[in-house]
């Protein structure tokens, strides 16, 4: 028997709580239980991250803002899109307020098996890290002639 | 006689494990199946010795989307997108069509800065007129300079004769 996951419609926040709330709000609804029965990255806020879908393949984007694409490391490992990052806080400023602190992330994203691996690409500008990939070729019937 | 073959308690093993894999390596919003789309950019405020810093978190945009303005104490930094983004409709439009097809297309939209307003209170020890703003790897930095009164200084040191 094989599971098939339904996701329903996501909702939008969009705005209707004070922008503090909404950050807990966002941070509870994205970190794993992973990342924090081990304590890890959970100073640092994890990016948020839009997926579009085409009919040609998928584009992923990732919130990096403060980040450049040298601290970025992108690898894929099997079947999964490992996306992280290793910088230092900033330990001189003083911050009145601190709502965000990006540089130390890791994100994980299953790739199934309609995605072309070959054809994953990245690029970085203001603060988005944007990963596109096609969707692979359907393999078309073939028919073989008996001899 | 017929003899029944009962495999007993058997471990339910891919079926099992795979659920406890799912609930401890992923995200508490794949769980729950949804992403809340940050609309609203945290901010942090710096403060060094002769100004504030705003730091707005608003990647996707370019310098031309912010308006920053000022009027009599409070500071207002907002966005406003222009025009409709056409790839947001046509995800929207999917998933629409998609409600009754067997297989559920999906998108996630985790963060949108396109459309947002925040405000600041400047108390009076600022120099409203000095206010500054760029926008760097995503980062919106806003440099509010402090009056001359209000700079941190080193303090004098008096002589005794």
């Amino acid at each position: 028997m094989t599971t098939k996951t339904y996701r329903p419609r996501h909702r939008r926040a969009n705005g209707f709580f004070a922008p503090a709330f909404e950050n807990i709000l966002h941070e509870m609804m994205n970190t794993s239980v992973k990342d924090i029965v081990t304590q890890k990255n959970t100073d640092f806020t994890q990016p948020a991250a839009n997926v579009h879908q085409s009919d040609e393949g998928y584009s992923l984007e990732l919130a990096l803002p403060g980040l450049s694409k040298e601290d970025v490391e992108i690898k894929v490992d099997k079947d999964v899109l490992i996306i992280s990052a290793a910088k230092e806080a900033d330990t001189e400023k003083n911050y009145r307020i601190r709502e965000f602190k990006y540089g130390t992330f890791e994100r994980r994203f299953r790739l199934n098996d309609t995605i072309d691996q070959s054809s994953i690409k990245a690029s970085f500008a203001n603060g988005v890290l944007t990963i596109s990939m096609d969707k692979a070729e359907v393999p078309q019937p073939q028919s073989i002639s008996i001899k | 006689m017929k003899i029944n073959k009962w495999n007993g308690l058997v471990p339910a093993s891919n079926g099992l494990n795979s659920i406890i894999d799912d609930i401890f390596n992923s995200s508490f919003s794949d769980l729950v199946q949804s992403d809340f789309t940050q609309t609203t950019p945290s901010v942090n405020i710096v403060e060094a010795a002769d100004a504030y810093h705003i730091e707005v978190a608003a990647p996707g945009l370019t310098k031309a989307d912010f308006d920053v303005q000022v009027e009599k104490d409070q500071l207002t930094i907002s966005a406003e997108s222009k025009c409709e983004d056409e790839e947001v409709k046509d995800v929207a439009k999917q998933h629409d069509a998609d409600k009754d097809h067997a297989e559920p297309k999906f998108s996630r939209s985790g963060f949108n800065f396109s459309n947002f307003k925040r405000s600041f209170h400047l108390s009076d020890q600022v120099d409203i007129n000095g206010i500054k703003a760029a926008y760097t790897n995503g980062i919106l930095t806003v440099t509010i300079s402090k009056k001359e009164e209000a700079k941190e200084k080193e303090p004098t040191v008096i002589e005794i004769k």
